[in-house]
Order: C-alpha cells, then structure tokens, then sequence
C-alpha cells in the first residue's frame, strides 16, 4: 500500500513539472516558505537576518519611497518596510498552515469515522456540518476573536474552531467511495478486523483529494487571517502583521502608497501562489 | 405538494441556522468574564456602576443562564441588542438601521456587477477555451480572487480618485445634497422612487468603487464555475440532438447549453453573496462608507463590544438568509429539484 | 426504388494519442426511398461513426473524412460546408440516439422540443434559413390572449405549435399526449422518452431517419414496440430508416436489407431473408452460429474464436483474417472488395469470378 501511495505522489509531481502555472505557483510557495522558516529559526536564536531591525526606528528617512538601501521605502517611523515584510512572514504562513493542517488531519479522522461507522453518528456530523457551512466563516472567527482577545495564536484557535467541516464532509464522501472498493473488502476478509487498520487503507485512500482540497484551501486562510489582521484583532503594534501594515498605512495613501501597497500585494503574492499550485495539482489529477 | 415542500424544508433549516446564530452570539457575549453587562454596555460598564445595576436587573444579567437566554431572545425580538459606548450609547440596533442600507447598497451593486462580470468572462472564455482570451481571463480572475478586498479597494482609490480624480475619494454621497425621504429605508432606492436625481447620481459616483472593488474579487469564482459547465454542457448528448435537430450554434449555445450551465451559476450566487457582504467590512473601511462595516471597524477598536456583537448578529443573519433565497431559488432553475 | 442514399469509399479516421485509429475503412453502402436497412456489428466496428459521418455530426477535431463520398439525393455531403451541411440536418436526414434521457434537454419540457424542431422546418420551408435563437420565445408567444400572463413554467405552450407536437405524440402513440406535452424528460419512461425522440425526429418529416441503437438502453417488451412503431410509421411519414444495432435480431425484426460490418468494412449486404437462409461472409456465417436456436436440444453456443483487431495498426488486406476458418493467401495481400448481383453482396475471397463461386450459385 505505501508503494501505491508514493507512486501517486510521484506521478503528480512528474505531471506537475510538465504544467507552467504549477512550476511558478511552485516556486512562489517554497519561496515564502522558506523566508518563514528562516525568519523564525532566526527568532529561535535571536538572529536579525533583515537588513534592518524591523521595530527600530529611524534606520532610515521617514517616509521614503523605496530605493536600494530601503527595497521597500521606509515608514512614519523611520522604519525599514522591507525587513517588517519578511518578520511578518511566519504569522500568515504558520497560521494557514496550521489550520488547514488541523482541519484537514481532524476532519479525516472525523469524516471516515463517520462514513464506516454510519448510523447515528454519521447523521449528527451531515446536519452539524450543514449548519457551519451556512455561518459565514470571518463573521464567525470575528465574534470568536472578540471573545478570545487579540492576537496570533488566538486568530490561529479561532479559524480553527470553524475550519474543519468541509474536510469532514470531503473525508466522509472520499471515505464512502472508497470502502466500496475492494481492497477494503480483502482487508477486511484477511482478518484486519480492528478499525485501525481499515483507518489505514481509508485514510490512504483519501488523503489525496483531501491535499488537494487543502493547498487551495491555504491561500482562503490567509485571505480570512489577513482581514482579521487588518481589523486589528491580531498583532499588537509594535509587531508587524501584512494585514495590519495594510490598515495602519492606509491613511497614508496619498503621501506614501508604497506602504500600504506592498504589503496588500505580498498578500495577494502568496495567494496566488498557493492557488497555481493548488491548480496544477488538481490539473494533475484529472489528468490521470 | 413537492415545491412547497421543498421550500418549507429550507425555511425550517434557514430557522435552525439562525436559532445557532443567535446561540453563538449569546455564548459570546457571556463570555466576557464575570461581569456580563459589558455585553450591554461595553466595557466603559465599569463607570457607570449604577446603570450597570439598572441594566443588570432590567434584562436579568444576574440570573441563571437559561433564563438570560430567554430574555435575549425576547429583547432580540423586540429589537434590542445593546447599547453602544462608541456612539454615544445609542441603541445598537438604532446604528444598525442607519448604516445597514448603505451597506446594502455596495452589496447590491457588487453583486449586479459580478454577475454580469462574471457571467460574460465565463461565456466568453468558454468560446474561446484554450486560446488567448481564455487565458488572459484567467490571469484576470486569478489576480481578483487572490487578492484581499482591502488591497483591489486601495489599488481602485489610487487610480481613480487620486491619480485621475474623476470619483470620489469617500463617504456615500454628496453631503451638500438633499437626502431623500425615508420610503423604504435604503436610501439610493428611496431618491430613485422619489425621483431626486442629484442625491442618487452623486450617491451612484459614491457606491461605484467600493462596489467595483469587491466585483473584481467575486467574479472569478463565477466565470470559473460557468467556463466549466458550459464546456461540459457542451458536450453532453442533448447538445448533440440539438444539432441534428437542424439548429444553428447560436441557438444550440445560448438557448440550450447556457440554460443549463445556468444552474451552476445559481448555487455559485451563494457563496458569492456570502464573499461580498463579509467584503464590505473591507472596502467601506478604506472608502469611509458609512455602513455597517464602517461601524464594526470603529466599534472594534473601541471595543464596544455590543455594537461588535450586535453588528456581528445581523450580518450573519443576512448571509443566512440570502443563502437561504439562493437555495429556494435553485429549486425555481432546475425542475428536476422542483418536481423530482 | 429509387436510390435516397449513397455512400462510396468512406473512410473516416481519429487522431488519438495512441495513434491514428482507423474507424471506417472504404464503406459502401445504401439506402432506397422506404427501406428501412438495418447495419449490424459488434462494438468498435464502426457503426456509430457512420451514422455521425451521415448526419455530419462527427467531432471533426480528432475526426476527419479522409476519402470517399456520401451522396444523398444526388449532393455529395462530404464536401458541404458547415452551413450548408446544417440545411440537410433534421428536415433531410434526421438521427435519433441510444440514451433517451441524455439527449433530451433536461430543462424544457417536451413539448417544447418538439415544438422546436417543427418551428426548425417551418423556417426553412419559408426559406428564412437558420433558426432564429429566439425559438423558444417564439413558441410561447404564439399564444392565445388568455394564459399568457402566466409564469413561463405555468405557461403550457400554446397554440399552433402546441397542437402540432400533440399530434406528433398522437403518432407515436403517446397514451394522453395532451399531459406528456407538458412535462419534462426526467417525468417520462424510457420507452415514451425515445418515442418522444422519434416523435420529434419525424416531425421534420425527414427523408432519411439514422437510428443509432434507439433500443439498447431499453427492455424486451419496449424494444419490440419501439421496433414495430418505427417500421409503421416510416410508411406514414414516407422515411427511410437506417437501423443501428448490435443485435441482429432486433435488425431482423424489422429491416429489409442489412449490411454486415465489420472492424470498419461494411463486410456483406443483403435482403432479410437472404442473409439469413444463405449468409456468404464467414462473419456473417460466425455471427448467426451465435444465435441460441432455441431449439429443444441442448446445442453448444458457437463463438467466434479470436479478437477484433487493433484499428490503431493499419492493416493491409481482408481484417478477419485472425479469425477466418477458410483464410486463404490472397486474404492478407488485398482487401476484398464488396461485390455481388441481385442486392447480395460480399467482400471476400471465397466468391467471385476468380474463384469460379458465383455468390448467387447455390
């Protein structure tokens, strides 16, 4: 089975190289990545990897318009844009990551449960899922942000709260197709009684559509995380968030637009990254 | 007999999810520690400790969970969702039913503007499917969808109102104007039956970027969705019937295909409508629209929370129910729901 | 009998990415005015991308005319243009299909589909040419003062119109066409939605009507009605039909002549009664030695041996040679032509002169 399963991952990318899109959604992705990633091992060890420290003050001339010693001008406080950018990294891409990563691992679990148990349970999670997909998801995280109090790991609970049903309500569709198979049947006849184990070959079986449901998910995430961020509900200034940045220079406009452009863009950047890859893969699949 | 009863199914579930959206809020708004008259008067509560007590035992902050949970309802039905510390603690659904209508009316013409955005992109990329405007459409829609409401508003604002001037740069209409009579409530509406061409010219020039703005984002899932019905219609048996029929491709596409790709287009206006009204939270803080968004943002950072909370109930309550005409109204489009 | 149909040296291929696949190799084949000629073979063998190439509906992307002629009522179709080609379909040559439900269009009820293929003849018979795309439209406001105010579900189609496709109902028999105008395909049976389909074929009153397996996704009982209908109902409406199927005995049913093909060569042609008593092709001798006899004694159901061969590969010669059990030589050199007298005739070896086996020599 593990052979199976690689095989399909190693298909796709293979298919994957072929489409362009893929390969620039690809590229994007893994770029933002890895500034994240560096971003926060840096803070691990108390690092600046910036060119300048992102909270400091008059590095450079106020308000200046992007040239090469400030790539992305400076702020009303003399503040360097670009490095506030790159140590804003981590907030989106942790949070997208982390919350599609739970939703997706948790409404696996909960929707092959559903589909191979049946009954009672399956029903409750059919009419419960109906219901959150009929709330609108950033009013809910909202109301749920007010209640918890600012911040990022709050914003990153409170999507997660209410981000898990469409993976359920996919899992237990995937997982419903895919017990009719026969191997399942084999499994189940070769004396793999446990539910374990059957968990095995159901979540195998689904865990591809799941990922690829889940990569375009990412970039709504942080569409969603970046407009909590920009009402205020997640980082507390001094702290930069891409979403927050955009709000606060927004009344500079006029005077400054690279300051709240940038940041609105970098956003835009990412999304689009995740959905050219999200895209290719899916092409890549249907291909097949 | 089965339409009605389609219909009356939905309804019941439309009742279910607001009786949750309401539920939700309750919980919310009790969760702010001990002291639950902040739901009611924010947190300036703390001032004031005699009209904390007077509120406290007006709407029986102090009793029992459930029989709070009454009251609330109760109040909800007669209107009244709190008071608002960040305008003067005026009642909250006072500031709502002044702000609402204008953000109905981006919502409105966001909406016409996708659909027809949307609707003629998705058709047009369809003719044209793999060849140049199809690809440039989707380059166009993938820039919109991927963008975040606030980014495409500032983006529109720079161009047009401060680089060509030619709108304006804020606010919902000319505040030299004369403001129509109150008819129905929302105002554009209101100066139009009334026949006040110059408040609903100036108000047009207002609503037209903000409601730009959000199209550009909400298009794309729409011109996604049709491209790929219409491709697929296009190639089902009855289309081919079509044809042997003697019909010509004008007819056999715009008659026969689009019919039925429509239906797809009808389950997208939901989530459409949904992605729009969370939206206009966005752009009328950048265009200082004064609507329901503009007085979710100022509460926000005032932490009121009843303006907060109240204004967090009636947007849900509008997605719930326009998704809920979205619903019946797919039952109208494809007879099999209707009739099966 | 007047000569309605004649197709020379067809041959259509696709491109695919396995290859070009050859689907008709140099058909011949035809059609008289009020005969109804039945092609039979297995599937793969082509039958389907004849009736398309005869409507010119095929998907002319992968697929492509490479050769030959379809002359119908003395113009050769195959060089038409587009437009020109459109003028024929429906009113000329008219198709109905396998899946009933599938080819109606699920959202407007039948009677308006009908309706529309009438309004399709009207419209040529005034020489207006191409249908305006506001048939629909069209249909409901020929309608009289009262009940037009209605929604346009509500609304019956009213009318000339609406009388006509009742009628068209009447005559295939459509138990109370004046409710079944009204409804929509998904409401219908299987055997009324592919009366529908011929209702609204012949209501063109077409010359030639192409029936591509109308009675496969149908049971025994429906499939024999169907059958019988057709075969009525082709002397009313002055139609010839050409009868596609994969069950010889639905083609015996009701044909006056079949055409035997195979692998992408009409491979013999003859009447009814000849094929059966005296069938020459040995694919043909293959196919009826299937047939369960039904008689009293247990007899042994004989297959043919073999597989049909991949059309990816151009083959040179006779394709049943695999399979033949009197291959000879000359069988993988040339392809036999299709010859014969008296409206018998065989493609192979075994007759013609050369050999000295006439194939009207008993």
């Amino acid at each position: 089975m593990k052979s199976v399963f690689t095989k399909k991952v190693l298909g796709i990318l293979q298919l994957l190289r072929r489409n362009k899109e893929a390969i620039i959604g690809s590229i994007i992705v893994f770029v933002f990545l890895l500034i994240a990633a560096a971003v926060a091992v840096s803070k691990l060890f108390g690092v600046q990897i910036t060119p300048y420290n992102p909270l400091q003050q008059n590095v450079g001339p106020i308000a200046a318009a992007p040239s090469l010693a400030h790539l992305m001008g400076t702020d009303l406080q003399g503040r360097d844009l670009f490095s506030r950018v790159i140590v804003a990294t981590p907030n989106d891409m942790a949070v997208s990551l982390v919350v599609v990563g739970f939703a997706l691992a948790g409404g696996a679990i909960i929707g092959s449960v559903a589909a191979l148990r049946g009954g009672l349970f399956d029903e409750a999670l059919m009419r419960f899922t109906d219901v959150i997909f009929a709330l609108p998801a950033l009013v809910i995280a909202m109301a749920i942000a007010i209640s918890l109090g600012p911040g990022v790991t709050n914003m990153m609970i409170a999507l997660m709260i209410i981000w898990w049903p469409p993976y359920a309500r996919l899992a237990r569709g995937e997982a419903l197709r895919v017990t009719h198979q026969n191997y399942i049947e084999a499994a189940r006849l070769s004396g793999a009684g446990t539910v374990k184990i059957l968990f095995k070959h159901v979540l195998r079986g689904i865990l591809v559509t799941l990922l690829v449901y889940a990569t375009l998910d990412i970039g709504t995430v942080i569409l969603v995380y970046s407009g909590l961020s920009y009402l205020g509900l997640s980082v507390r200034p001094p702290q930069p968030d891409w979403g927050e940045m955009v709000s606060t220079y927004q009344d500079y406009l006029i005077t400054a637009p690279w300051l709240p452009v940038i940041p609105g863009f970098v956003i835009s950047l990412v999304v689009v990254g995740f959905s050219l890859l999200g895209d290719g893969i899916r092409d890549a699949l249907e291909v097949r | 007999m089965n339409p009605y009863r389609y219909i009356l199914r939905r309804v019941l579930f439309g009742f279910v999810v607001l009786t949750c959206v309401v539920t939700i809020t309750f919980v919310l708004s009790r969760s702010f520690g001990g002291n639950t008259v902040i739901a009611w008067l924010g947190k300036t509560a703390s001032m004031h400790p005699e009209l904390a007590k007077l509120y406290a035992e007006e709407y029986h902050l102090n009793d029992p969970i459930p029989v709070q949970y009454y009251y609330y309802i109760v109040n909800l039905f007669h209107g009244n969702l709190g008071f608002s510390p960040s305008r003067g603690f005026e009642p909250v659904a006072l500031v709502i039913s002044q702000t609402l209508p204008f953000t109905l009316q981006i919502a409105f013409f966001a909406f016409l503007i996708s659909l027809i955005l949307g609707v003629s992109l998705g058709v047009l990329s369809a003719q044209h499917q793999h060849k140049a405007p199809d690809t440039a459409i989707r380059v166009f829609y993938l820039a919109g969808y991927s963008s975040p409401p606030f980014f495409i508003a500032l983006l529109l604002l720079i161009v047009f109102a401060f680089k060509l001037t030619i709108l304006p740069t804020g606010g919902a209409f000319d505040v030299v104007l004369n403001p129509p009579t109150i008819i129905t409530g929302i105002p554009m509406l209101d100066a139009a039956i009334e026949g006040n061409v110059p408040y609903f010219l100036s108000s047009l020039k207002h609503v037209i970027l903000p409601s730009m703005a959000l199209a550009l984002v909400t298009f794309g899932v729409l011109t996604r969705v049709l491209r790929s019905s219409l491709l697929d219609v296009m190639h089902s048996n009855y289309i081919r019937t079509a044809r042997a029929k003697g019909a010509d491709e004008n007819t056999v596409f715009y008659k026969h295909a689009l019919r039925n790709a429509m239906i797809s287009v009808v389950t997208i206006s939901s989530l459409m409508v949904t992605f729009i009204i969370t939206g206009t939270i966005f752009v009328e803080n950048v265009f200082a629209y004064p609507g329901m968004g503009q007085y979710l943002v100022t509460a926000l950072s005032a932490q009121d929370y009843p303006g907060v909370l109240g204004a967090t109930m009636v947007y849900a309550v509008i997605i719930v129910i326009t998704n809920l005409i979205a619903d019946i109204l797919y039952g109208v489009v494809d007879p099999q729901v209707r009739l099966g | 009998m007047t000569r309605l149909l004649s197709v020379q040296d067809l041959s259509v291929c696709y491109e695919s990415r396995g290859g070009t696949v050859t689907a008709l190799d140099g058909v011949n084949l035809e059609v008289s005015e009020n005969e109804l000629v039945g092609v039979v073979g297995e599937s793969g063998c082509g039958k389907s991308t004849l009736a398309l190439a005869l409507i010119g509906l095929l998907p002319t992307p992968p697929a492509l005319v490479s050769q030959g002629v379809i002359e119908f009522k003395g113009t050769d179709l195959v060089h038409l243009g587009p437009k020109a080609m459109r003028d024929f379909r429906g009113t000329q040559i008219a198709m109905i299909f396998q899946e009933p439900l599938s080819s109606l269009n699920p959202v407007y009820k039948v009677g308006d589909q009908i309706a529309e293929a009438i309004q399709i003849k009207r419209q040529r018979e005034n020489g207006h040419g191409p249908v305006n795309s506001d048939i629909m439209q069209k249909v409901h406001k020929s309608v009289p003062p009262d009940g037009s105010k209605l929604p346009r579900s509500k609304r019956k189609i009213s009318g000339e119109l609406r009388e006509k496709a009742i009628a068209s109902l009447k005559l295939v028999r459509i138990p109370d066409p004046d409710q079944v105008v009204d409804r929509y395909p998904f409401e219908l049976s299987g055997g009324m939605r592919q009366r529908v389909m011929i209702a609204m074929a012949l209501s063109q009153e077409p010359a030639l009507l192409i029936a591509d397996e109308p009675t496969t996704a149908l049971d025994v009982t429906t499939q024999a009605q169907v059958l019988k209908l057709m075969k009525e109902l082709m002397d009313k409406v002055n139609t010839s039909v050409l009868l596609i199927t994969h069950d010889l005995a639905v083609a015996c049913q009701v044909a006056d002549r079949i055409a035997v093909m195979y692998a992408g060569d009409v491979v013999e042609t003859a009447n009814v009664f000849d094929l059966f008593s005296k069938p020459l092709h040995p694919y043909t001798q293959g196919l009826l030695s299937c047939l369960p006899t039904g008689s009293k004694n247990k007899v042994d159901l004989k297959p043919i041996l073999g597989n049909v061969p991949d059309l990816r590969t151009r083959m040179i010669g006779c394709k049943y040679v695999s399979r033949c059990p009197y291959v000879m030589k000359t069988c993988s050199e040339k392809k036999p032509r299709l010859e014969g007298l008296e409206k018998h005739e065989v493609a192979c070896y075994l007759y013609g002169e050369k050999n000295g086996n006439h194939p009207t020599n008993s």
